[in-house]
């Protein structure tokens, strides 16, 4: 059958702006990034006539429903205490914040200030935007940051940025989960074949419970959070001498993660906000995340501090088969940018923040992370040390933590490495052909 | 005019400007070098992108054809609908109204493994025996996508040939009645072929927005698991935000401004065509 | 044999009552005009004919089947519509062609038919345009095909020539009576143009208000309108009335008013019924004719008088617009005659036929054979 309309309606007559709207739409499409170039950010600090200094501080704290006022509010008091400074806070989300800063750099319009992390810091350092800061902290300071801590803010042993709040990823248990399914709640699993051991029992005895949970997603935070896991099966897919994925060490890491797909373990390609809620409600046995992960489920099931601390608790990852333990540093950094012009100012906001008692008070507090300093004073100390998650943290999963080789080729790796684990743990590919396969993303991403 | 040439003119000649520079966020114009056709050779044979391409095309054809003939059904269906009834219609249109990104947080509710409805109903009726991983596998996750934007769609269908039912006029009808044309062929031969008009154009505009259908698929899979439900849209905007890599991504761009030429253009072949 | 009987017709649409109580027998093969301005309820009186509408109350009989029941496709009908009602997207041929596939009659009686009424329509080279190719009187003559080819009993006919221009609506009046006489259907046309009316129907319905007026042929209904409103909707120019009083005198009865001067007929006279003081008088443009003021003079004699207003020369005749005590009519007087705008004229009014008497309340016309 033929369709033909009756009339020429009113078609003819919206076809110009029709084509010019397609015509946009695809110029919007084709040239996505190249447009976003242009969209200024905010400008960067500089001295005002009445001799305050006008700094500004581009942060994902203040956009975050979690930390925003607590972030405003201490910077308020910084205020106070520094009339001759002001902090305009530019709000950019977590997952944002580095393309908008590095697209500021691009168009000369970047903070002077940034809260950074992870790769992040890295990509920022690569793109020439921050300013060295060695010199400028001085021994003093530096003394009192734990090595492995400022190690992870070092890109070839040059301090780029200072550590503000310390978020290793910790490996979470339920006790109550665990008791529920004949396990030794006091005595989560040490070795990876313990966990299977643990995960099989779980999964068998509490079949509505996610046994584990561990973010698989393709982005940043996924291939952070799996590289511990990869060194743990002694599997380093990025290694100085190029791409290493076809070891032997990362096809057994490949093969654990199908098995936590294919026995239902885990769930695929899940962010790892999405295991949050439900370990809230006691639906997640393990958990391989952050501290943040304490406040975000008081606050979601208002659990007292007690029943908080008799539910759950934190240890380090199972060791693999070279028995040692991994750790992935989510440090949360400030740092200073090579455009800003009130870098003295700067410097003395980003001290404040990583020092002042209140500041460290707001990193426990509020932001459920460790302080950056060996020894904090005993008001800090006595919230870390009331907390049994959070010094489990600190004693026992900080030490473990590992710089990942990030930079700009690690943001490369993100997709060839996690869209094969993905592949790994949806598909029935042998493991032969993903590792092959992500051996030649790998290549091509890194040359 | 001249405003209207830069703000459109600009993005393209950047884009194919750039399409012939090894070019990243990171490093900015400094650290560009010039690689001639090399951006263009290396799609062809970039699996991903192939892969993306075909992802593309599977989600723009059958998010079209779902939400055309979701929307003609429920046209004809709410055609006739009298009194308070008519407000039926306007319920089925709310789709359209719900914000892209609060489509895709009820359909990852929708199609979650434990507790999603759609598990939870085919359990139920005994169709599946464990939960269906619709957004955590490979053969699953673009069909999930593409059920979420038909529903998304489908309004919108529902809102051109409803208005365009109503300009059939009631001579025409009646001439069919009295031609004793019975239900079917009053929708098929009568009907419907005055929504032919509308209908292409309205294809046309679904057709762009499917392709450059972003939040919905970010939102609900991110592209994955793997590439399974990566869409041009998800591809290029991984290869900008997340890669940086701008020199390729504009490549690709470029080969996109072509191909959306192309369809618009074959669209609109069709409707002159029609027209006729 | 199809013969349409209509008994206390009504339909109403929510409050509003579109006909009350229309009663009407249309003879086979008889062509019927429905006449009335609009909002007369004369296309609704054609829709409930046609199925397309259902009546409120009464019944509907072709022949001596009741269809109130029967669904518009089985009617056996075929209808003409004011804006054609053609499928757009069908060719000439698939239009005509159409009907008569939905009735499964074989491919070769289809393309029979079509072509033989193609051929009468004059329509043979088009047959595979679009309509939107066709002009207006083309496009007529598809939707007048397309009702022929399928050899209704009952031919409807809804403002067929209302979109056309004025010599294309003269030229289709003769060619859609040829059509009839052709195809042997009872035809029913809706009209809201008398001169349409008059010129084709073999009886005329008029409507009013809902209420078939008068059913009569052309020539009756000139004549013999049955009230005021038959009487002025019938004729043009229309028929002028004026109001007067009824003088009763030995041997004759006069009606007199300002500038009224009317000896009635002895046939008019004693149709009065007794008792009447006032009446309205309708005198036919036509019934006009200008004479010298001094005609008032004779008692014996029917006039009128009145102030010019318009005069519109038509050429052959020219026509006068004046006011009579307060009243406007028209006279129809020869091109020759000499009037001016502003002039006070008298008019001799012929007494036979083009005089008619009304009741003054109820506008009913006071005829001789109506008194029982």
């Amino acid at each position: 059958m033929t369709i033909r309309p009756s009339a020429r309606m009113t078609i003819l007559r919206t076809s110009r702006p029709l084509r010019r709207w397609r015509i946009g739409m695809t110029a919007m499409a084709a040239a996505l990034a190249v447009a976003s170039l242009s969209l200024a950010g905010c400008g960067g600090g500089s001295g005002a006539s009445d001799g305050t200094t006008k700094l500004t501080f581009a942060s994902w704290d203040a956009a975050e429903p979690a930390t925003r006022q607590s972030t405003l509010d201490l910077v308020k008091q910084f205020e106070t205490e520094h009339p001759n400074i002001k902090v305009s806070i530019s709000p950019i989300p977590f997952s944002d914040i580095e393309q908008k800063v590095l697209l500021q750099v691009q168009s000369g319009s970047a903070p002077d200030v940034v809260q950074t992390a992870s790769n992040y810091t890295a990509d920022f350092n690569a793109a020439g935007a921050l300013e060295p800061l060695d010199t400028r902290a001085g021994q003093d300071y530096l003394a009192e940051i734990p090595q492995n801590v400022a190690d992870v803010s070092r890109v070839d042993g040059k301090l780029v940025a200072v550590p503000w709040a310390v978020q290793p990823v910790g490996f979470w248990y339920n006790k109550k989960l665990m008791a529920q399914a004949g396990l030794d709640p006091q005595s989560p699993p040490k070795t990876i074949d313990e966990l299977l051991t643990d995960l099989k029992a779980i999964k068998a005895k509490l079949p509505g419970v996610i046994p584990l949970g561990v973010d698989s997603t393709n982005r940043v935070f996924g291939l952070d959070v799996n590289w511990s896991w990869m060194r743990t099966f002694g599997a380093e897919p990025i290694a100085s001498s190029g791409a290493q994925a076809t070891t032997p060490e990362m096809a057994n890491y490949l093969n654990f993660m199908r098995t936590l797909a294919t026995e239902h373990y885990t769930e695929v390609n899940q962010k790892i906000g999405y295991f949050r809620p439900l370990a809230a409600q006691n639906k997640v046995a393990f958990s391989w995340d952050q501290p943040i992960l304490e406040p975000t489920m008081k606050s979601a099931s208002k659990m007292d501090d007690k029943t908080f601390q008799d539910t759950w608790g934190v240890t380090t990852l199972p060791a693999g088969p070279g028995g040692q333990k991994f750790s992935v540093p989510q440090d949360h950094q400030l740092a200073i940018m090579k455009s800003s012009k009130a870098k003295d100012a700067a410097w003395t906001f980003i001290q404040w923040m990583t020092r002042n008692e209140k500041a460290l008070n707001h990193v426990v507090a509020d932001k459920g992370a460790l302080p950056p300093v060996s020894k904090p004073s005993d008001a800090v100390n006595a919230l870390v040390e009331k907390d049994s998650a959070l010094k489990a943290f600190r004693d026992d999963v900080a030490p473990t933590m590992v710089r990942p080789p990030w930079g700009p080729k690690y943001a490369k790796a993100y997709d060839p490495i996690m869209v094969g684990v993905q592949q790994m743990m949806t598909g029935n590919q042998p493991v032969t052909a993903v590792a092959d396969e992500m051996q030649s993303k790998l290549q091509g991403a890194l040359q | 005019m001249v405003i209207l040439v830069v703000v459109i003119g600009y993005p393209i000649v950047r884009a194919v400007m750039l399409s012939v520079f090894d070019y990243s966020l990171i490093t900015g114009d400094a650290g560009a070098t010039y690689v001639g056709t090399g951006n263009f050779s290396k799609i062809g044979h970039d699996p991903v992108f192939w892969q993306s391409l075909k992802n593309t095309a599977i989600f723009a054809v059958v998010s079209l054809v779902g939400g055309g003939l979701g929307g003609l059904a429920l046209a004809f269906a709410t055609e006739n609908l009298q009194g308070p009834w008519r407000f039926l219609r306007a319920v089925l249109l709310t789709p359209w109204a719900v914000p892209v990104i609060v489509t895709a947080f009820l359909f990852q509710f929708l199609f979650l493994d434990r507790g999603g409805l759609v598990n939870d109903l085919l359990m139920k009726s005994g169709l599946a025996h464990s939960p269906v991983p619709w957004l955590g596998s490979t053969q699953w996750s673009l069909f999930a996508t593409t059920v979420a934007n038909i529903w998304q769609t489908a309004p919108f269908f529902l809102l051109v040939f409803t208005a365009a039912l109503r300009s059939v006029p009631n001579e025409v009808i009646e001439a069919a009645r009295i031609d004793r044309t019975g239900a079917w062929v009053m929708l098929w031969k009568v009907k419907l072929p005055f929504l032919a008009g509308p209908g292409v154009i309205a294809a046309v505009i679904m057709t762009i927005q499917n392709i450059n259908q972003f939040p919905l698929i970010w939102a609900m899979t991110q592209g994955g698991p793997g590439y399974s439900s990566t869409t041009l849209t998800i591809y290029l905007y991984r290869l900008v935000f997340v890669s940086y890599n701008l020199g390729y991504a504009s490549a690709i761009g470029v080969i996109w401004l072509v191909v959306l030429m192309f369809i618009s253009g074959w669209f609109l072949r069709r409707r002159r065509g029609v027209s006729r | 044999m199809t013969s349409i009987t209509l008994r206390g017709i009504e339909k109403t649409f929510g409050a509003e009552t579109a006909l009350r109580s229309c009663d009407l027998v249309i003879s086979d093969r008889e062509f019927l005009v429905l006449v009335g301005p609009s909002g007369s309820g004369k296309t609704t009186l054609l829709r409930i004919i046609s199925g397309l509408e259902q009546a409120t109350n009464g019944e509907i009989y072709f022949g001596d089947r009741l269809v109130n029941d029967i669904d518009v496709g089985d009617r056996d009908i075929a209808m003409v519509f004011q804006n054609y009602g053609l499928y757009p997207h069908m060719s000439v041929y698939n239009n005509m062609a159409f009907g008569l596939r939905r009735r499964k009659i074989p491919k070769q009686d289809i393309d029979r038919k079509v072509n033989e009424a193609a051929q009468m329509l004059g329509i043979g080279a088009l047959l595979h345009r679009k309509p939107r190719q066709l002009s207006g009187g083309q496009r007529q003559r598809v939707a007048l095909g397309r009702a022929i080819v399928r050899d209704p009993a009952v031919f409807l006919l809804d403002e067929p020539l209302s979109n056309l221009d004025a010599h294309l609506r003269t030229q289709m009046r003769s060619e859609i009576l040829k059509v009839h006489r052709t195809v042997t259907a009872t035809a029913v046309y809706v009209t809201h143009d008398q001169v349409e009316a008059l010129t084709m129907g073999d009886r005329i319905a008029v409507m009013s208000d809902g209420v078939i007026q008068q059913v009569d042929t052309p020539e009756a209904l000139y004549d013999r309108p049955v009230n005021r409103f038959v009487a002025g909707f019938i004729g043009t120019p229309p028929m002028g009335f004026l109001p007067g009083a009824v003088r009763r005198q030995p041997g004759t009865t006069k009606v007199t008013g300002e500038g009224l001067h009317v000896c009635l007929p002895s046939d008019l006279a004693g149709a009065l019924p007794a008792g009447t003081s006032e009446v309205v008088v309708g005198v036919r443009p036509e019934a006009l004719r200008l004479v010298a003021d001094s005609f008032t003079e004779d008692e014996s004699e029917s006039w009128l008088q009145g102030i010019v207003d318009v005069i519109e020369p038509l050429g052959s005749e020219k026509h006068v617009l004046l006011t009579s005590a307060g009243v406007g009519l028209v006279a129809k007087l020869p091109r020759t005659s000499q009037v001016d705008v502003g002039q006070k004229i008298t008019l001799a009014i012929e007494p036979t036929g083009g005089l008619h008497v009304f009741d003054a309340d109820t506008g009913v016309a006071l005829r001789p054979e109506d008194r029982r």
